[in-house]
């Protein structure tokens, strides 16, 4: 195995060739007359390479290498992910056309069977999309684009999505945002999905109110999502960000399937993409509070 | 309406087609398949559906390319299509819409959406 230092090399160096070998990748198939712009595109590359100082070739050998298994990886995420979205595809469709009497009636006990196999592949669905989430962050995979974005304007957009159901557990959403915020530079498909698993955690939990607080000093923004939920004993605190951690008392109880990814991957957006860091706190009757912090300076790894 | 509409599918998993046939039998559409893209291509000249919901991952002639012919294809290029992509957030819905696809939906989706895709497309 290649050491880290070439390790990190790669794996910032995957996602560019891989945009660009899979725009040229797709140019190709759908344009065939497009191939000589390929060809040029590649000599350019590889002018590119030989105008940074050459590093001695044993190493460059070895960052081949290196970028070789990384990219073996993330294939194996992209063929996983097809796989097995197929068949779960395939098992969901079948299962809605017994449901809704398209195969013949149904008894109801029948009927109860076929729902609780449903809720079972939509289980299996998030627990898929999530590993696969996880995997893509972890090997480099997953397409980073940030961009400038009103603070505001974003967070209320997101928080938005979730007004229907908090509505229907009879929850009140409180946000506090102040007047001027400065720009937050982020992926915005990743922060939203940070965003929006703190908020389902938060209405799985929540008594009567969610609060969203947003603050802002010189360096950096700080948003925090708390809930009057039962909290989390503090010996559990230490561990939630880790894969797996759906604590055994509280999903027993719990109102929902967990599968305890969802603050595994926060963590890897917020910390390692963003440069920022995220933790949480359990304040006696007063439920849990989720706050993470991003440099207002760009960090992103692009 | 549903009525007596032609909606062909392609795509190479059978036991995708026939789940998809079911329910859209059931709603009035008839249904005809194809297997890979060059059937495909083959059977839409002859056939002329009135849509296509259509497999992005297809060995050989993949979803865009058949997209594309279809779409450069003065006769044909009326036929809406929907593609069935695999990822959420990837660059198959640019490259799918860019090609000209009129809409995509990606698996695993319910009944409901590609019903109310297709009904509006049938009815544009
Ligand atoms: N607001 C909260 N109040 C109390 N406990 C919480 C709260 N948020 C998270 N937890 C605990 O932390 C665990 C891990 O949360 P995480 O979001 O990682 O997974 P999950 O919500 O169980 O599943 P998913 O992967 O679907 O998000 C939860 O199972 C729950 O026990
Ligand atoms: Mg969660």
């Amino acid at each position: 195995m290649a050491n880290l230092k070439y390790k990190n090399i790669g794996q910032k160096m995957v996602p560019e060739l891989e945009t660009l070998e899979e725009a040229l990748g797709h140019l190709e198939t759908v344009f065939p007359e497009a191939i000589s712009v390929k060809r040029k595109d590649h000599q350019n590359v590889i002018k590119l390479k030989n105008n940074i100082s050459t590093p001695p070739k044993p190493k460059i050998e070895r960052l081949k290498n290196v970028i070789t298994q990384l990219k073996l990886q993330k294939e194996f995420v992209d063929v996983a992910a097809h796989e097995l979205k197929a068949p779960l595809t395939i098992i969901k469709l079948s299962l809605e056309n017994f449901k809704t009497g398209v195969l013949g009636p149904l008894s109801e006990k029948q009927k109860k069977v076929i729902e609780r196999m449903e809720w079972n592949v939509i289980r299996l669905t998030r627990l898929t999309e999530d590993i696969l989430s996880l995997a893509r962050l972890e090997n480099g995979r997953a397409k980073i684009r940030c961009l400038q974005q009103e603070t505001a304007k974003f967070l209320k957009n997101v928080i938005s999505h979730f007004e229907d159901w908090a509505e229907r557990q009879h929850i009140r959403l409180e946000l506090k945002i102040p007047k001027k915020l400065p720009l937050l530079c982020i992926d915005v498909d990743l922060m939203e999905q940070v965003l929006s698993n703190l908020m389902s955690n938060a209405l799985r939990y929540a008594k009567t109110k969610i609060i969203v607080t947003v603050t802002a000093n010189a360096h950096e923004m700080l948003i925090s999502v708390h809930d009057d939920g039962e909290g989390i004993q503090e010996e559990h605190l230490p561990n939630l960000f880790q894969k797996f951690s759906a604590l055994k008392e509280s999903s027993q109880n719990a109102k929902h399937q967990s599968t305890g990814l969802g603050l595994a991957i926060c963590k890897k957006i917020i910390e390692d993409i963003h440069g920022g860091k995220i933790w949480a706190e359990s304040l006696k009757k007063m439920g849990a509070k989720f706050s993470f912090s991003l440099p207002l300076q760009c960090l992103c790894e692009k | 309406m549903s009525q007596g509409k032609t909606i062909l599918l392609i795509d190479d998993e059978a036991d995708l087609r026939e789940a998809i046939k079911m329910k859209l039998e059931a709603e009035g559409y008839q249904i005809e398949q194809a297997a890979n893209g060059v059937e495909a291509l083959e059977h839409i000249k002859r056939n002329n559906p009135d849509l296509i919901v259509l497999d992005v991952m297809m060995p050989e002639l993949n979803g865009y390319q058949v997209c594309k012919r279809l779409k450069e294809d003065e006769k044909l290029k009326h036929i809406p299509i929907i593609l069935l992509t695999g990822r959420a957030h990837s660059s198959d819905q640019f490259w799918g819409l860019g090609m000209g696809a009129n809409d995509y939906i990606t698996k695993p989706f319910e009944f409901h959406e590609l019903l109310s895709l297709i009904a509006q497309h049938l009815n544009d």
